[in-house]
């Protein structure tokens, strides 16, 4: 198990990314802030997965202690999505740049 | 048929991918896939529910690893009754589709609109099935995503404004949902929700369980547009093509409510009794404002779409009042709302794309001429008005019911006064289209593929408000499920 | 009990035409279906008439359409009551209407003619608590249509008004309904359905719900302004929410509630006798007063019925078996008299194009019959004897009378002369005032029958009354047991 206090990194790091969504006007800054976000749970999955003196979560002789692989599984599952999110805000954000450049 | 379960979520799955490749080719094949794909689930989801219904709940495991290992698919009489919503209700969108793309999308642009909707299906397909924490964030996510990306559909600024105002809050909604399924999974080290609802009932309440249920409660709400998280909502659903805001509300946020459910009943089936005033409250303020804010509205589409605020706060009532009758109602003010809202938007569509107009005061008598539009229009304006002997009375009925047999007077009046305000947007609406004296004449062409899935739609919606019973037939063994969790 | 198949059809029988109606496309089609629908409607109820009053109730199967909701019908004495002046008159409204619409008929007016009525004969005829109700809400739906029939703003805006009245107070109806239903059945087969509560508190909160959702119907004083405003309907239309259908089923509803739904034993303990009481008188005086001031003929006549359909709610609430049997009998005196009065004041309408009492002078002598039908109706609504109103008015009195509550006779006495000086004055200044001739366009003696059969019954029955008073004792029978 990891100390109590690294776990408060990520919930920062949340509410950081939290704020940049909701106090940004900047639509980068937005997708920006949802990126810090998504970081953070990574960060925080990764966090709860670890073992102290554990080792990596494949049999090899003398291996013993393994951490919990999961969360690793979840945050690349959850990465891809993070992805394929980013992609979509930034292709409306552009859009949303071209029009506002044409009217102008 | 044991893999009928996975076919039904891959098959969309697989065919979305197909359709960009074969559209290079074959310029119309993409509808011709999408219809059958939607058939296919619609046949297999009867098929379930009529054959397999003794068997329930059904479980599949995927390479038939057992949870906590492995992960699985999860069918319950509450999932079986949104299966055949959620199939139903897509296939008459489909079909319409192929009546109904307007300008808003290019006919270039079709097979992908056409992958999005299949995506939106198996997205909540997945969802609707998943039984652990992790796959029905994913699910989630797949429908989310693509409706995002099918409210941009028509490419204009207003609706891409929308679009990423919704992608900004989904996401944040779903950021929200995913930290707190790590914490969950923190708290008891699994994410079947079975498994994970005995290891809650285990450990004491305290202030990270509260911390998970707040973060979770918020995602969903955000996803069930619940006053006052509902903001995205109105110009998301009012902007987007036609067909899509008719999926958008009858089956999108119903997932948010169906969210609701899974936390509510199945993960924190312990805490509903320090819960469900702060979801009356919420509720009870969604009946009111998404009623005021349809009741001052011009723009025929948004009155729609405020009004699903309004709606989806009797489902929430529904929940959170928690005994048998209020239950059923909440369930069927979800299955009335449902077809009705389809209808609606479908309808609405036909109106805006053929004269051109959204305001109710350029629109009105326009509809004078169509009587077959005025029937369909009537009989789902009924439904959301809750007049006698349409789906939407039989679930105002039983919420009342449910809300007195708890003692609560003032929301059961509550319930009623705000059914009242519903009649008056949804008469708005048809006087303004049917009654008062035209503007200028239209005649409405409708084809057969606007025809067909429309009076599907309206039959099924007649016969579950002339037939409570029919409707009962699906929620009673929902609900039974859910008082199950409960106790 | 006997025939169980009686009272489905006089429900769907008329329904079935009414329906119809919107089918046929041809005017002919349409008004024989109407025609035949009150037809129909009349002879069945009549039917009855043996059974009820030699004490049978007859009762239908049952419909379960979910939990709950369940359609069910049933007659008893009071259904009958009720539904014998609901057809009869119907039919009269229709023969009224035929020549009084013509030329102004538009697509559905027949239909709903026909399904606003057979939804008051619902309301009648429900065997629980929720039928009534749905039926009661149909009411409402249908007559809408009618009363924006004139297509007009101010139409729309009356309207609008009505849907707002009536349906707000069919909100707390339903309240009202599912709490019935939900402590005490919903069937009326027991007497004192809720007798098994006994939180006073929420059983007053409960009467109050039932007496704004079915007072809005009878346009209880504040709840009033919806039929005033309805007075822009044709004639016809008037007289089917004044006299045939609407405002009588709101009194039915309160009749049922007092005694049935509640029951003797139950209102009395709650007290609120003096309540009901003293929401009838107010209303009782400030339609009278209205009446008197207004100079429309049709908004005269409706305040007047705000007044008249009271002295029901008042007779009813006195608590006793005179008091029931007048405030029965003097309902059945007004939609006769009223009917007859709108017809009349239609009539001029049609025929000289006046809506107001001031310009009517000197018609009786262009019109004679026209105004003699008028003042023997307008007698009949003051209670002379020799016509049914002088027998509701001396049940009426001798209820108070009983319970040594002089004070409503009071108010019985100072609205019968308001009565005599609101309706008098017209039938003088026709025939006594003359200031040169009405042009009159053209006179049908069509319009003469229903007028003639209206104003006309309420003497006969004046005179020979055995058909409303052996219902009456029937009903009396049933709720007060002796």
């Amino acid at each position: 198990m990891v100390p109590n206090y690294l776990y408060a990194v990520p919930m920062v790091l949340f509410l950081i990314g939290f704020y940049a969504v909701l106090a940004r006007p900047s639509l980068i800054k937005k997708i920006i802030g949802l990126n810090i976000m998504e970081a953070s749970i990574f960060f925080f999955l990764i966090t709860i997965g670890y073992k102290k003196g554990g080792s990596p979560p494949i049999i090899f002789e003398g291996g013993s202690n393994y951490i919990n692989p999961l969360p690793q599984a979840i945050v690349l599952m959850a990465m891809v999505i993070g992805v394929a999110i980013t992609a979509l805000a930034l292709v409306v954000a552009v859009k949303i740049f071209e029009f506002e450049k044409r009217e102008k | 048929m044991p893999h009928l379960f996975v076919l039904m979520v891959v098959a969309p799955f697989v065919v979305a991918a197909l359709i960009p490749l074969f559209s290079i080719r074959f310029k119309n094949l993409s509808f011709l896939m999408t219809a059958l794909t939607s058939l296919f689930s619609f046949c297999s989801v009867l098929y379930l529910v009529v054959i397999e219904r003794k068997n329930f709940p059904l479980e599949y495991h995927l390479g038939g690893w057992v949870p906590p290992l492995g992960i699985g698919l999860y069918l319950d009489k509450l999932g079986s009754f949104f299966l055949l919503l959620v199939t139903f209700i897509f296939l008459a969108v489909v079909l319409f589709s192929r009546f109904f793309l307007g300008e808003d999308v290019e006919a270039s642009k079709r097979p992908l609109y056409y992958t999005l909707l299949l995506l939106l299906l198996a997205g909540m397909l997945g969802f609707i099935l998943a039984a652990d924490l992790f796959n029905m964030f994913v699910f989630f996510e797949v429908f989310s995503i693509s409706s995002y990306a099918l409210i941009a559909a028509s490419g204009k600024l207003p609706a891409l404004r929308a679009s990423f105002k919704y992608l900004l809050m989904g996401t944040v909604s779903m950021l929200f949902m995913l930290m707190g399924i790590a914490m969950l999974y923190s708290l008891t080290g699994v994410l079947h929700i079975p498994l994970v609802a005995k290891e809650l009932a285990n450990i004491v309440s305290s202030q990270t369980t509260q911390v998970i249920l707040a973060l979770t409660l918020i995602a969903f709400g955000i996803e069930a547009a619940l006053f006052p998280l509902h903001t995205w909502l109105p110009q998301a659903h009012s902007l987007a093509p036609s067909p899509v805001s008719a999926l958008l509300s009858a089956l999108i946020i119903k997932m948010g409510v169906l969210g609701l459910i899974k936390v509510i009943y199945y993960i924190f089936g312990g805490c509903l009794n320090e819960l469900s005033p702060v979801l009356m409250i919420m509720a009870v303020l969604a009946i009111f404002f998404g009623a005021f804010f349809a009741l001052g509205e011009n723009d025929i589409k948004l009155i729609l779409a405020h009004s699903s605020i309004s709606q989806i706060g009797y489902m929430v009532l529904g929940l959170s009042l928690a005994t048998y009758f209020s239950l059923v109602g909440g369930l069927f003010q979800l299955l009335s709302h449902a077809l009705a809202k389809a209808t609606l938007f479908l309808c609405v569509g036909i109106v805006i794309s053929q004269t051109g107009l959204r305001s109710l005061k350029d629109l009105s008598g326009a509809g004078k001429e169509s009587p077959i539009l005025m029937i369909f229009f009537g009989l789902a304006l009924a439904s959301l008005a809750s007049l006698p002997l349409t789906g939407g009375f039989a679930a105002k009925y039983y919420l009342c019911k449910g809300a007195i047999e708890k003692g609560a007077w003032v929301i059961a009046l509550a319930i009623l006064v705000g059914s009242l305000l519903s009649l008056f947007y949804s008469f708005k609406i048809f006087s303004s289209l049917f009654i008062s004296k035209p503007v200028k004449k239209v005649s409405f062409k409708l084809s057969w593929w606007a025809i067909i899935p429309l009076g599907c739609l309206s039959v099924v919606s007649f016969l579950i408000g002339i037939f409570p019973r029919l409707g009962f037939v699906l929620i009673e063994p929902a609900v039974g499920a859910l008082l199950r969790v409960v106790r | 009990m006997t025939i169980p198949f009686l009272p489905l059809a006089i429900v769907f029988i008329p329904l079935f035409f009414g329906i119809l109606i919107f089918f046929v496309s041809h005017e002919q089609f349409k008004l024989a279906f109407a025609l035949s629908a009150s037809l129909f409607g009349l002879f069945l109820t009549s039917l009855c008439f043996k059974y009820v009053t030699s004490g049978y109730i007859l009762t239908s199967d049952s419909f379960i359409l979910a939990p709950d909701i369940v359609l069910l019908f049933r007659i008893d004495a009071l259904s009958l009551f009720f539904a014998l002046i609901t057809t009869f008159l119907w039919v009269l409204t229709v023969l009224f209407s035929v020549k009084y619409m013509e030329g102004n008929l538009k697509k559905n007016y027949w239909a709903f003619l026909t399904l606003s009525t057979v939804s008051a004969l619902g309301v009648y005829l429900g065997g629980n608590l929720i039928t009534l109700f749905l039926f009661f809400e149909f009411l409402t739906l249908f007559t809408y249509p009618l009363v924006i029939y004139a297509g007009t703003d101010e139409a729309q805006a009356s309207g609008g008004k009505y849907l707002l009245y009536l349906l707000a107070g069919e909100v707390f109806l339903l309240f009202a309904v599912v709490a019935t239903i939900s402590f005490g059945g919903g069937s009326f087969s027991k007497i004192g359905m809720l007798s098994s509560l006994s939180d006073f508190r929420f059983l007053r909160f409960l009467l109050l719900a039932y007496v704004l959702g079915f007072g809005i119907k009878t346009a209880l004083f504040p709840l009033h302004r919806w039929l005033i405003g309805a007075t822009v309907a044709p004639t016809p239309v008037t007289g089917l929410l004044h006299a045939v259908a609407v405002v009588n089923t709101g009194i039915y509803g309160l009749i049922r509630v007092v005694y049935h739904i509640f029951g003797l034993d139950l209102i009395s303990a709650l007290g609120v006798s003096n309540l009901l009481l003293w929401i009838a008188s107010l209303t009782i005086i400030f339609g009278s007063v209205a009446a008197f001031r207004q100079d429309d003929l049709k908004k005269r006549l409706a305040y007047s019925t705000i007044a008249h359909i009271s002295y029901t709610l008042l007779g009813v609430s006195v608590l006793n078996a005179n008091g029931l049997v007048g405030g029965l009998i003097h309902l059945a005196s007004h939609a006769l008299a009223k009917l007859s009065l709108f017809f009349c004041a239609g009539k001029i309408y049609k025929e000289t194009g006046k809506t107001k009492v001031s310009e009517l002078s000197g018609l009786g002598y262009q019109m004679p019959l026209t105004l003699v039908f008028f003042t023997v109706a307008s007698l009949a609504l003051i209670g002379v004897p020799l016509t049914l109103g002088f027998l509701s008015k001396w049940y009426l009195w001798m209820g108070p009378l009983e319970t040594q509550r002089p004070l409503f006779i009071l108010v019985l006495v100072i609205s019968t002369l308001l009565c005599a000086f609101y309706l008098l004055p017209i039938v003088s200044r026709a025939f006594f005032r003359s200031n040169g001739k009405i042009k009159i366009k053209k006179v049908s003696w069509f319009y003469l029958l229903p007028i003639g059969v209206t104003s006309l019954s309420s003497l006969f029955f004046g005179v020979f009354p055995t058909i409303f008073l052996n219902l009456t004792r029937q009903i009396v029978q049933f709720f007060l047991g002796g």
